[in-house]
């Protein structure tokens, strides 16, 4: 919402208050100032007036000008079509330097010398209106020839603009805004009204009928008037131009600067669209819309009005439509039936001012001040019912307690009444009001409650803490919180990254890495780019993404994690830690003469540990193509699985040009870091024995696991491999070393006993597997 | 002997390494050693001049025996000290660089902000992402035509459900779960359809409520946690209330601090104004108690992005680059 010191000096008298009171103001009582400026004009830009007119001697389109502009005559050469239409300009002279450091000064155009420039408003530093010039005229104030145009206040204005809150439909308008502005100041609206109805004595109805049709929800007020063309003056079209709205027909811009002057929704049609009918019919539409009808559809209450129905050129007589339609009404319309609308719903669904015949009045001001060829016919056409104000009780004491401390009953009564409450009773305990109709924002006692806070000021209210139960309130989510912070420390520490990626990813991009997807019909329906048109399955593909960023910003280490919600192809919420790991293994120093290896599997699977504890690996297949089909984990935690740690496969390696790559996905909700509960242990001697032997070298580490589980003693407290080789003399054979570590829980073992045990494995081993000790 | 005392202290003296000194000390007192001949003569001395000879004897041997240790001490120290010095390095060549990670901004302003409310007995309560429009919308006061609820802002499935605008959902079922009195944060994601300089269409919200019976929980209480949470995240800053609109609270404010770049002056960050609008709050509007069967009480709600905390408060100028997993930027909060 736009409005300007001056334009609301028209609705409330503003002498002695700093437009810097005002802003503050406006921030104070909730009209939120997103912008504050003063309208710069450049010096040495004067009233001119033009003497005379012609087409420059060698350039059909330039026109060749003599300007008076005081002291002197100007000759000015100027491009734009409109400046024969022109009598009173504004002329920058040379040395005037206009936005942007253009500099005037004496210059020959096409064999003519010209000795400064006519102006467009947008040369000035103004809003662009019209094609062409600004032409100036006495609505702007008296017109002197040679005057400086910045001593215009009326132009030079400070424009102050007003980021609405969805439910002050009153401040959609001046007059709101002003009114708003007479609560915290003390001082009248100024009305605008003229004594005499008419400067015509035939009425309306000699010019067109009305004739409603069936029950209609709308309040509508019709007046007419006579004029030859349709000629906004400058302040006029200045001001809507402030407003950043645009508009080509020249009865739609004065329309429009009444609504947005008085918040009463208002129109202007043409005679002629009703001429055929004779009349201005009003009935609902085909989807229960109130319309406006001549010979076809004219315009929808509220909602829009059509080119057809709008004054033409060459159209003599207009007829104003000041209009009113319930806010609820009409958006609850237009969530049933949406339609096409133009700038009036904004304001009908937010609520306009339901006296129509302010916006008439208001007209009618104008028109007798500004347009000196209008005639107005007597009387106005009518569809009007009574709007029902509602009445609402106010107990004290919830006030008070609402706000956390009293006040004074007398200033509740006075600020209610300023902001147009009627009071209708008031006692000790309680009071009824009546709620002013162009307030539809206020239906209950708490609505009431933030009228009296914003007015009575936050900054009066008195901070206080807030005494409340003591209860053990460290929820589940407070737990999930916790693993969660635990384990992002732990991978920092590790040198991981955190990071945080979208929900979104790219559906084909998915279905191209072989992951599963969501449903279509579970799947966004707006989504907002092609590239992120699904959610995410994993957080795998955005850390990749990121990754392949990372490395083309030169990054020869990148190490990532996000923790964050993915979902299934049902669209179920699961939340995931991933990690990736590119490029090398640990930073280039002098530790590894600027030449660090890349990352490994065991390097990334150590890592990892650091940040999940112990886990066991054991091969899985390839789930999504991103996977490495032969460095694949499945990672298990106490025998459950909880995620799956590999190489990024070598094909798209390639493909993205990316050094050795590894990526880990973790299922959090299934990963435990419970506290484990203490073991009894041993006291006595542990020794540590190595077994080196041959095996089939497609015996994975596992399967010797496996069946060493089976058969170790409890002497035996954990094994381990520590080393592997293959090489050509071991033939079809490979060699592993295990390594034992050996410790009995009532004594300290004998060398022979512990040799003992060792063969014993030796043995089993032998007969299960076929190895032999290397 | 005085002669050859002088002596054996000079060339202890000039010894230069262990060994050497080892070797003087056997010359002097080892078995074939200088003191056990001399020892060994002194037997064939006449009587009367034995005590003279083994007393001059005796204080030489202590002497020499001194003298050895002594200097025995000295090149032990020395040759510690050498060995120390052997194994000097340019430490100045170690110094770690890019070992550890770091939290994402986003991230560690968010745990900066649950720590508060856990200090005060806050509940922490999470919800799903993808919820239903009761829970995003309806319950909070806006009905399906209000024009709060604009439709381009919403993700929306195919099959009519949607990802949270806001945290409020999360509200809405811990009420419907729980008995007041409540006092919780929903921390988490949201999503708007909306992306450009200073939007994304995913972004982080923390949520507050807490409600008690009627008449219990005021604006003034509001007031207060507010400007204490405000003053504990920026420092010494001044708190401003600008009463404003909320579908789901009533009285609503928006919450501003002083510029923290310009400390009020006016500057590009606040536009000129002085001002840093931070937080939504208001009195929970009874219409949202209504949906979820609350009667006779009280409560506020406040709700603040936390990408604009994290922004202003680490002093990240393009929202943008939060979501892009760019070292460049992550590693300067190493």
């Amino acid at each position: 919402m736009i409005v300007t010191r001056k334009w609301l000096e028209e609705w409330i008298d503003l002498e002695g208050v700093s437009t810097k009171d005002i802003v503050d103001t406006f921030n104070k009582i909730g009209l939120e100032v997103a912008e504050y400026k003063k309208l710069q004009i450049p010096d040495n830009v004067v009233v001119g007036r033009l003497i005379s007119c012609q087409k420059h001697p060698n350039a059909d389109k330039l026109n060749l000008c003599e300007v008076d502009v005081g002291e002197e005559t100007l000759q000015i050469v100027c491009g734009a079509g409109n400046v024969k239409d022109a009598e009173y300009v504004a002329v920058a002279k040379v040395g005037a330097i206009l936005p942007g450091d253009f500099r005037i000064k004496p210059a020959k155009l096409r064999g003519v010398e010209s000795f400064g420039m006519i102006c467009s408003s947008k040369e000035l530093g103004l809003p662009e209106m019209e094609d062409g010039i600004m032409i100036l005229d006495e609505s702007i104030g008296e017109l002197e020839v040679g005057k400086e145009l910045k001593e215009y206040e009326l132009l030079a204005d400070e424009v102050i603009e007003i980021e609405l809150t969805a439910n002050r439909g009153d401040c959609l308008s001046v007059q709101g805004v002003a009114r708003e502005l007479s609560v915290v100041y003390g001082r009248p609206l100024k009305e605008k009204k003229v004594e005499e109805d008419s400067s015509i004595r035939v009425g309306i109805g000699r010019l067109v009928g009305i004739a409603p049709e069936g029950p209609i929800d709308s309040n509508l007020l019709y007046k007419a008037f006579k004029s030859n063309g349709l000629l906004n003056p400058l302040l006029i079209r200045f001001r809507v131009a402030l407003t950043k709205e645009r508009f080509e027909n020249s009865a739609e811009v004065l329309a429009y600067y009444i609504t947005h002057s008085t918040g009463v929704l208002t129109r202007i049609y043409g005679h002629r669209f009703f001429e055929l009918r004779g009349s201005i019919a009003i009935k609902k539409d085909e989807y229960g819309y109130d319309a406006v009808y001549g010979e076809k559809k004219g315009s929808v209450v509220g909602v829009i009005q059509y080119e057809d129905s709008k004054p033409q050129d060459g159209e003599e007589n207009f007829i104003i439509e000041s209009s009113y339609i319930d806010p609820e009404l009409i958006s609850k319309k237009m969530f049933e039936h949406p339609y096409k609308s133009d700038w009036s719903f904004y304001r009908s669904s937010r609520g306009t001012d339901p006296r129509v015949g302010i916006g008439i009045e208001f007209a009618k001001y104008l028109l007798s001040t500004h347009y000196p060829k209008a005639q107005i016919y007597a009387g106005t056409h009518e569809v009007i019912k009574e709007i029902e104000r509602k009445a609402i009780k106010i107990q004290f004491s919830f006030l008070y307690d609402l706000i956390g401390q009293e006040i004074d009953k007398s200033e509740i009564v006075e600020i209610l009444k300023a902001l147009g409450f009627e009071i209708v009773n008031v006692d000790e305990e309680a009071m009824v009001v009546k709620t002013p109709v162009y307030r539809h924002d206020i239906e209950n006692l708490q609505d009431v409650a933030e009228e009296v806070v914003r007015i009575y000021g936050i900054d009066n209210i008195a901070s206080k803490p807030l005494l409340f139960e003591e209860a053990n309130r460290l929820t589940k989510a407070y737990e999930e919180y916790q693993k969660r912070k635990q384990l992002r420390h732990l991978a920092i520490a590790q040198g991981f990254f955190e990071s945080v990626s979208y929900l979104f990813t790219n559906k084909e991009v998915l279905r191209k890495y072989g992951f599963e997807t969501l449903e279509d019909s579970l799947d966004l329906l707006n989504p907002i780019t092609k590239e992120l048109d699904t959610l995410r399955p994993s957080l795998v593909p955005n850390l990749l993404e990121q990754t392949i960023s990372n490395v083309r910003n030169g990054k020869k280490r990148v190490m990532l994690f996000e923790i964050g919600s993915v979902f299934d192809k049902k669209r179920r919420e699961k939340s995931e830690l991933a990690f990736i790991h590119a490029g090398y293994q640990e930073p280039d120093s002098v530790c590894n003469h600027g030449k660090p290896a890349n990352v490994s599997f065991a390097g990334f699977v150590k890592e990892l540990a650091g940040v999940l504890g112990d886990f066991e690996l054991r091969e899985t297949r390839a789930k999504h193509k991103l996977m490495h089909p032969f460095q694949s984990a499945a990672i298990l935690q106490k025998g459950k699985e909880v995620g799956e740690v590999y190489k990024l496969a070598t094909t798209i390696q390639e493909e993205l040009d990316l050094p050795d790559t590894y990526m880990a996905q973790i299922d959090l909700d299934a990963l435990d870091l419970k506290y484990p509960k203490a073991k009894k242990y041993s006291i006595y001697q542990l020794s540590l024995k190595d077994l080196s032997l041959l095996v089939d070298r497609d015996i994975p580490y596992a399967k010797i696991a496996e069946i060493l589980k089976e058969i170790l003693p409890p002497e035996v407290k954990r094994f381990y491999p520590i080393d592997e080789y293959e090489d050509e003399r071991l033939g079809e054979k490979k060699s592993v070393t295990l390594r034992f570590a050996i410790q009995s829980d009532k004594k300290t073992l004998t060398e022979e006993e512990i040799a003992q045990i060792m063969e014993n494995i030796l043995h089993e081993l032998q007969t299960k597997l076929g190895v032999k000790l290397r | 002997m005085r002669c050859r005392l002088k002596d054996w202290i000079e060339k202890i003296e000039n010894a230069q390494d262990l060994e050497e000194i080892e070797k003087i000390r056997i010359e002097l007192f080892g078995k074939k050693g200088y003191f056990t001949q001399e020892f060994e003569r002194l037997k064939t001395l006449p009587k009367e001049q034995k005590p003279i000879v083994a007393k001059e004897l005796n204080s030489a041997k202590n002497a020499l025996f001194e003298a050895l240790q002594r200097k025995k001490d000295e090149l032990l120290a020395k040759e510690i000290q050498r060995k120390l010095e052997s194994e000097k390095i340019d430490v100045s060549l170690y110094s770690p660089h890019g070992y550890k990670g770091s939290l994402h901004p986003v991230q560690y302003t968010m745990d900066k902000i649950i720590e508060y409310f856990i200090s005060l007995n806050y509940a922490i309560e999470t919800g799903p992402l993808v919820e239903e429009d009761f829970y995003n919308f309806e319950a909070l006061n806006l009905p399906k035509h209000h024009p709060a609820r604009d439709m381009q802002d919403t993700f929306y499935f195919k099959d009519g459900k949607l990802l949270r605008t806001h945290t409020s959902p999360v509200q809405i079922r811990t009420m419907q779960h729980h008995k007041p009195p409540i006092r919780m944060i929903s921390p988490g994601a949201v999503f708007r359809r909306d992306f450009d300089l200073t939007h994304t269409p995913m972004f982080h919200q923390v949520e507050g409520l807490v409600v008690d019976e009627a008449g219990k929980v005021s604006f003034a209480n509001l007031k207060f946690i507010l400007q204490d949470f405000l003053k504990y995240m920026f420092g010494d800053v001044e708190v401003r209330f600008r009463p404003s609109f909320f579908p789901f609270t009533e009285p609503s404010a928006e919450v501003d601090i002083s510029c923290i770049f310009c400390e009020g002056e006016g500057c590009r960050v606040c536009s000129h104004t002085g001002w840093l609008e931070v937080l939504g709050c208001g009195m929970v509007d009874p219409n949202v108690f209504k949906a979820v069967g609350y009667e006779n009480v009280s409560g506020y709600a406040f709700g603040l992005g936390v990408e604009r905390f994290a922004m202003l408060l680490h002093r990240i100028g393009d929202l943008r680059s939060l979501f892009e997993g760019d070292l460049r930027l992550l590693e300067q909060f190493r």
